[in-house]
Parts: C-alpha cells; structure tokens; sequence
C-alpha cells in the first residue's frame, strides 16, 4: 500500500470517529453548503478554523488532509484561469482579445478556495468514518426509499465490498503496472501511447477483478448470504449525547460562520 | 451414531461451454466421523476442491448423495442448516473477507443467520479471541498479514457455531509463519473444540498432521487411511505426482540400501530414534565417497557449526567482477503519512555474472521491494543499485530491459489474446524486427517445456494456471535478459509442478549462462536448493547472512533466527550431530543425506541400484 489514497479510512478512535455515521454525514452536508452563503473573509475565516479544529479532535494528520488537495490540481488550474478571464472589471493584464481583471482574481482564488474547503471536508468525513459505518449510515438515511421499492440494503451492500476493495485495486494496479514496465510498456511518453500502455494494465485488473468477485460470491455464498435474507446487525445505530452535542456545535458553527458578515 | 459427513457414490460433472460435461468425480465414497482431523491430498485437477464443494451445497452431485448431519444436501430446504454446520475457508485470503473490519466480517456469518446483535457481539468476541485476533478486531483487513487473515476467516466460521471446517488449500499463499500460525490454529480448534475438520493440502507435513489422510486421484479416492499408512505406499504416490515426506524418502532410500529400519517413519523425531538403534560406525569427515558435492572444492568444506561472524567464505568472486551491486540502498514506501514503513535499510549485495543466488526471508523483510530494484523498477530512497556500474532506475529504458523480472503469481498480467502475442509483448517493445521477434518467441516456449506449433494461437485464459505461469514467464525470458529475477517462481503450484519448473529453471541458467536471483519465503522443502547455491537472508530490511547455500545451512540457527522453516532433513543433520554421530551437515538434497546416513552407518550405498536386497 502506497502513501494515503484520497480518502482512505484512518482507523482511530477519537470522539470524531465515535459520531454516529448519520450525524456526521448530515453535518458535513450542512458543512458543505455553508460556503455558498458566505461572500466575505470572516465567515471564511471561521468556517476554516472550525474545519482545523474538528480535524484537531479526530487526530487526523493535517498533513494527510491537505494531500487529498493535490488531486485538485489541474481542476483548480482550469478553474483559475475560467475565472480570471471571464469576470468582468478592473483590468489587471490582457493579451490580444482576453483580459484578466482584478475581480476575476479574487473570485478565482475565492472559488477555490471554496473547493478546498469541501474537499477537506469531505474528507474528514471519509478518514474519520470506515466504509461499513458509510454505508450503515447510508442505509440509513437512505432508508424510507425502501418503500419506493429501492433495494437500499442490498445497494449498501455492493458500496461496502467496492470500498473493501478500493486499496485492494490500487495495490494491483501498481502492481501490474510495474510488471508490465519491466516488459517494457513506457507509461511516459505522449498521451497517445499512454493511452495505448493502459491496455497491459487493465485488462488483466479487469480479469482479476472478475476472478475476485467470482471468488467473493461463492465464499459469501458459503457463509450463508441470500438477497432478500432477513439480516440483523452487529452494529446498531445507537445516537448518544455526543451526537446531540456534535449537532448542536455544528449548527452553531455554520450559523456563527454566516452570522459574522450580517453583523 | 451416523458418521457427520455420509458421501455415498458421489459422481459429479462440469458442464463444459458450447454443450458436453467433464467428469471431475467418479464415485466417491466416504464418511467422516464429528471430530475427526482428516487431510485431502492429490495432484491438481484431481477433484480435491470439487468434493469439498459439495460439503457445504456450494455445488450438488451429479449422481449419488451428499449428507451432512443427516441432512441431504440436495434438498434445498436444508442449505441455511448445512450451510451453518460447514464452514469453508478458501485459498486466497483477500476474496474471503467482506466487510472493511474484522469484527464485521466475522460477524458476517450470524448477520445472515438473523442472531440478534448482543448474541453476535457475544459470538464474534469468542470466536476472535479463540483464533487470538482480538486485538485486531477493529483492523481493516488489508493491514493484516495472510496468517492472519485466514485465521479471520476461521473465525467466522466459528461465529457462525459451524463444528466442521473445509479448508481448500488454506496456507498455499501464505508464508510458513503464517501456514504454522493457521496450522496450530486448526490443531488447537480440533483437539479442544472439537472441530470437524477436512484439510486439503499441497504440503506433506501438513497432512502428516492429520489423523486421517485420503489422497485423490483423477475423480477418486485411492488411498486413505492413517498418516503413517498412507506415506508408506511411497512408489504409489510418485506415481501419482505427488511428494513424499522428506524422512519417508530418507527411510525408503535407506531401506533400499539394506538397513533395517522400523516403519513408519514420518518424523525427524522417529527417524532419530530409528538410527540410533542402527550401527554406528565413526564416520570421516574426509574422503566423501560419493559425487554428489561439486560446489565445495577439496579442503574449503566449512566445518560444521561455524557461526556467521566467520570472514566471507573463499569462493565468492572479487568486488571489481561484480555484475550487480547494491550500495547502502535504502527504501522507504509513503514516506511522511502515517502509513510510511522503511522496507530497506542500507542493505549491500553484490552479485556476479552467471550467480545463481536465493534471497530469502519472510513477509516484510524487504525482499520483493529488493527484487524491484534490482529490476530498476523503483528509485532508491538513498543509495545505489549498479548494473555493470550504471544506476538501473535512471537508465534508458532497454538498458533496464537487460534485467528480466518476474513478479509472484506473474500469470496476472496476461492481457494479450493469444500466446503468441504475449510472449512478443516484451521483445516489440525493445524494437526488434518481426523474424528476430518471432524467432524468440519460438525459444522462449520452447524453454518454458510449451510447444510453439500448438500453443502459439491459443488464448491464453483459456489454459490451465500451470500453463499460463508458463506463459507469462516466457514473457519474461523472451527479452533475453542477462539478469533473470523470479519472485516466488513456483508458488501455488502442486509438488509435480514444482519439480518441473524449477528443473526448467536451472536448465534455462545453464544453457544461457543467465545470472539467476529467486526469491523465496523458504526453501520449498528444500527443493530451492537444487537451483541456487548462494543464499542471501533478508530480515527487517536487512541483509542478516549472505554466502553458499551450503554454509548458511550448515549453521542452523542461521534459518530459524529469520524466522524461516528449517527444511526437515537439515533439522535430522543437525539432530544426528546433537546425539554425537559425525555427519556432515552441509548436505542440500535428501538423496545426499540418504547417502551420508548410509556412509557414516557403515552401509554401502548403491544409488543406482533402486530396491535393494
């Protein structure tokens, strides 16, 4: 397993961790929405420390944090220059037909910073949050579907083993990519011939990955799974005081973060 | 009492694509008592997995009856019971578990089963705590070793309350710290639980466990029987392809020689105990009579005992003549995240043109992430590996390309749609024309035992795991490289096969002249040995030992301080020697030591003349 894949679970066991899945997920999603009513630099501010604070508590490297941001690169690229060019104002630079304005760059930066912020976010969700929790939560909340006739459990079930194996196939890819580069594919030159060096690697990923769900079927039929089998749960969903505190601090953040500008 | 598993004229056909069947077996018949520990042996393609299948209605006979308990399995009423009362544990560990951490999986079983949740809570502690995994209960499963994972899947079963366990090959991917973790596992689980418990195994020694043993071949049972029984039928098994524990082939030579030995002998321990009744006679360390040791000229045979502070044994070949060099290479993987792990520790090696060299240690010493860089696939952390003085990471690529590398389980990257254009992969990529290209090919399949006319259109899915191994290294030989690398050459592969790949493996060295590198988590019951003669131990990163295989195994403590099974017919030299009986103990292949013990017990041996009186 190489370095920290986006997202990835961190197992611990701080009071974050500790949350009920449903509430974490509803926070980060009340969390996630702030940012669009906020327009100055206090609520920002706020916001931003309160993020630095959660990850704080749940003992999640901040470091680890900020590398999930790396896959923002090229979007936060294009982004950039989108923005820096097509608000209209004060001009800063302009060749031939385009010009960049003043305005364009602080919505830029503000645009992604915003971005960030959701990343983060999000992230802190995923790293403090395992995959059974995720999908439990989901499961939950994506219960009263049920009566729509939406096989919920059974979705919640597909989304657990595909994040089982989520670092199980990184491993392989990486793996089989090296093998094939000791044949001589050359991952490096030109997008054409990248494209083409792919075909080594993911065609034998797609036969494993039809081996492992081959093998995974028959060793969940072994162990006595059905669809549609009444199941029970090791975990239940039990919400504590914690959950009710958890809540009541993040409302207060997220109105705190956008009452500062109105004041 | 009925017997808990009744199988009564089991017959059982696949259905092949595009209509017909192929029978995998041919009446079978068997019954095992609750409790019992029985061990399933036989070539592969015998019908071992196929018969465990129908154990628990995972698949239902063709003809005849399967009952568990009593319940017939071809009753689709009885699944969710027979289902609960079996429990299967699969070969590979990472495509049993399903859920992201221990406890849930283990858990998993009684989900189904509808238990409430404080039971399953009740039932998943009991169940890790028998297999000694509690600590880990909250580990997600790719953080634990294979041993572990097994015993995990174990567990589940046990939380399920199944009382007997079908174990498909449970160790053949795992190394022999985590095959002895799983082994006692199941010894224990059957002596107190009493679990019922069905093994098949490709490992003698782990059937010599067993208190039964039944040995399939071609859809049936030929032998079964009590261990001892079962081993003593030593040309039968031959015949089926099959391996011979190492102190039953020691006995059966010495047999054949004269010496009167009591049967069975299964154990270094028995076999001790057999010889010291022999004649002893002091043997002489000089004047070997027979011709078996090429690699230790005259006066250079390391006394035995030696420890590894002894200066560098004389026969390995100046610095300056050294193809590979490996200088203070250190590797560290994700560094500056909380998953970062140093692999390597300065490690330094030096490997001449035309070595054929073994580097061994278990999981996590460092030596698949050595092998990479040897093959210039990673760059060091800090330090330097040479090719012929260059740097192979920063290389021109069909610079790097003089290093051949084969990866475990290499038939994982098959991509192409036929043979022929797999095994071309490597050799269009160095640029070469289509005759030169298609000329290698043809050699390189024909190294492999593959024959080119047959084979070359073939799809390469479409042929059996040996085959396509087969295949997949002659991927890698096609290349024509000068350094020939091989991580776990021969793993999962039945004894037969083994044999036969390693023998290939050493013909490619010596018509080539390649420099060989295997690497290897033991030594194959000692079967690596007749390939590599320099041994390399890796331990935390580090290269703890280096020299011929011969020293390294003349001072035993040397392999077991690795953490490594020491081969048993090493274990028997080194016990002779305990009880003061002059063998030598540099000796590598059982037909030696058979030799030795014959020698130094005053018999004469006649290695050519199979049978004896």
């Amino acid at each position: 397993m190489n370095g920290l894949l986006p997202g990835l679970y961190v197992p611990g066991d701080s009071p974050v961790h500790r949350l009920d899945p449903r509430v974490k997920m509803g926070a980060v999603l009340l969390l996630m929405m702030v940012p669009f009513a906020l327009q100055g630099v206090w609520g920002y501010l706020l916001l931003s420390a309160f993020v630095v604070l959660v990850s704080i508590v749940s003992r999640v490297p901040l470091l680890a944090l900020l590398r999930t941001l790396r896959n923002l690169f090229w979007i936060g690229f294009f982004m950039f220059f989108l923005y820096i060019f097509t608000t209209p104002g004060q001009p800063l630079m302009a060749w031939g037909g385009i010009t960049a304005t003043w305005e364009g760059l602080l919505a830029a930066g503000a645009q992604i910073y915003r971005l960030c912020l959701l990343v983060v976010m999000a992230s802190l969700l995923t790293f403090t949050t395992s995959p059974v929790q995720l999908s439990h939560g989901l499961e939950a909340l994506l219960a009263p579907l049920e009566r729509l006739r939406l096989p919920v459990r059974e979705l919640a079930m597909v989304l657990t083993i595909a994040m089982r194996f989520v670092p199980t196939l990184f491993e392989e890819i990486e793996k089989i990519a090296r093998a094939q580069r000791a044949r001589g594919v050359d991952f490096s030159n030109g997008p054409l011939r990248r494209a083409r060096s792919l075909v080594p690697v993911f065609v034998p990923i797609f036969v494993s990955a039809f081996r492992r769900a081959n093998d995974l079927a028959t060793a969940m039929d072994a162990r006595g799974f059905r669809c549609s089998l009444h199941r029970t749960r090791l975990r239940q969903l039990k919400p504590g005081l914690q959950d009710l505190v958890a809540i009541l601090v993040v409302l207060g953040a997220a109105l705190a973060a956008i009452g500062v500008e109105k004041w | 009492m009925r017997p808990f598993i009744e199988i009564e004229n089991l017959e059982y056909a696949y259905p092949l694509e595009g209509g017909g069947q192929i029978a995998a077996l041919r009446g079978v018949n068997l019954a095992i008592e609750q409790g019992e520990f029985v061990a399933l042996i036989g070539p592969n393609g015998s019908g071992k997995s196929t018969l465990a299948r129908h154990l628990n209605a995972l698949l239902l006979p063709t003809s005849g009856t399967v009952r568990i308990d009593g319940l017939l399995t071809s009753d689709p009423r009885h699944l969710g019971a027979i289902r609960q009362k079996v429990g299967m544990v699969f070969q590979n560990p990472d495509n049993q578990i399903i859920a992201t951490t221990l406890e849930e999986d283990v858990a998993f079983g009684p989900e189904n089963l509808g238990i409430p949740p404080d039971e399953i809570r009740q039932r998943v502690e009991a169940a890790l705590a028998a297999v000694d995994l509690l600590d880990y209960r909250l580990h997600p499963p790719q953080m634990l070793s294979g041993g572990q994972k097994q015993r995990a899947a174990i567990a589940g079963a046990l939380a399920a309350r199944s009382s007997c366990i079908v174990f498909d090959e449970p160790t053949s991917m795992l190394d022999p710290p985590g095959r002895r973790q799983v082994m006692d596992t199941i010894r224990h689980l059957n002596a107190t639980e009493g679990l019922t418990v069905l093994l098949i195994t490709h490992s003698m020694s782990e059937a010599m466990l067993a208190q039964r043993v039944l040995v399939m071949a071609a859809g049936q049972i030929v032998l079964d029987g009590p261990p001892g029984q079962v081993f003593s039928q030593v040309e039968q098994l031959r015949g089926l392809g099959l391996d011979v524990p190492p102190m039953v082939e020691i006995a059966h030579r010495l047999r054949g020689w004269g010496m009167d030995l009591p049967s069975p002998i299964l154990t270094v321990e028995q076999m001790v105990e057999a010889l010291g009744t022999g004649v002893a006679k002091p043997g002489e360390m000089e004047g070997y009579p027979l011709n078996f040791t090429r690699a230790w000229p005259a006066g250079q045979c390391p006394a035995p005992g030696r420890k590894r502070e002894d200066p560098t044994p004389p026969d390995l070949p100046v610095r300056s003549s050294m193809l590979i060099q490996v200088e203070d290479l250190t590797h560290v993987y994700a560094p500056g995240t909380p998953f970062e792990r140093v692999a390597l520790r300065q490690v330094n090696l030096q490997i001449a043109a035309g070595e054929r060299v073994g580097i061994l240690g278990p999981t996590g010493s460092g030596k698949s992430t050595l092998a990479q860089h040897l093959a210039g696939l990673l760059k060091p952390t800090a330090g330097h590996v040479l090719l012929d003085g260059v740097p192979v990471h920063s290389a021109p690529r069909n610079y790097r390309l003089q290093v051949g590398i084969a990866f475990q389980y290499p038939e994982d990257q098959i991509f192409e749609q036929t043979v022929f254009r797999e095994v071309a992969f490597g050799p269009r990529n160095l640029g070469l024309d289509e005759a030169e290209v298609a000329a290698r090919v043809q050699w390189a399949l024909e190294m492999v035992g593959l024959d080119p006319e047959t084979m070359s259109q073939r799809m390469p899915f479409t042929l059996s795991g040996g085959e396509m191994r087969r295949v997949a290294l002659a991927g890698i030989l096609a290349l024509r490289p000068r350094v020939l690398i091989l991580d776990e050459p021969t793993a999962g592969q039945d004894p037969q096969s083994r044999r036969g790949l390693l023998a290939r493996i050493r013909a490619w060295q010596e018509e080539t002249g390649l420099t060989l590198v295997i690497i290897s988590h033991d030594l194959e019951e000692g079967s690596l040995l007749q390939v590599v003669d320099r041994l390399a131990m890796l331990k935390g990163g580090q290269v703890v030992a280096d020299g011929p295989s011969r020293h390294i195994l003349s001072d035993g403590s040397l392999l077991s301080d690795v953490g490594l099974d020491v081969p048993e017919h090493i274990r028997l030299l080194q016990a002779l020697r305990q009880r003061g009986k002059k063998v030598r103990t540099d000796l590598v292949s059982t037909v030696e030591i058979a030799a030795e013990i014959a020698h130094v017990w005053g018999l004469n041996p006649l290695p050519h003349q199979k049978g004896g009186p």
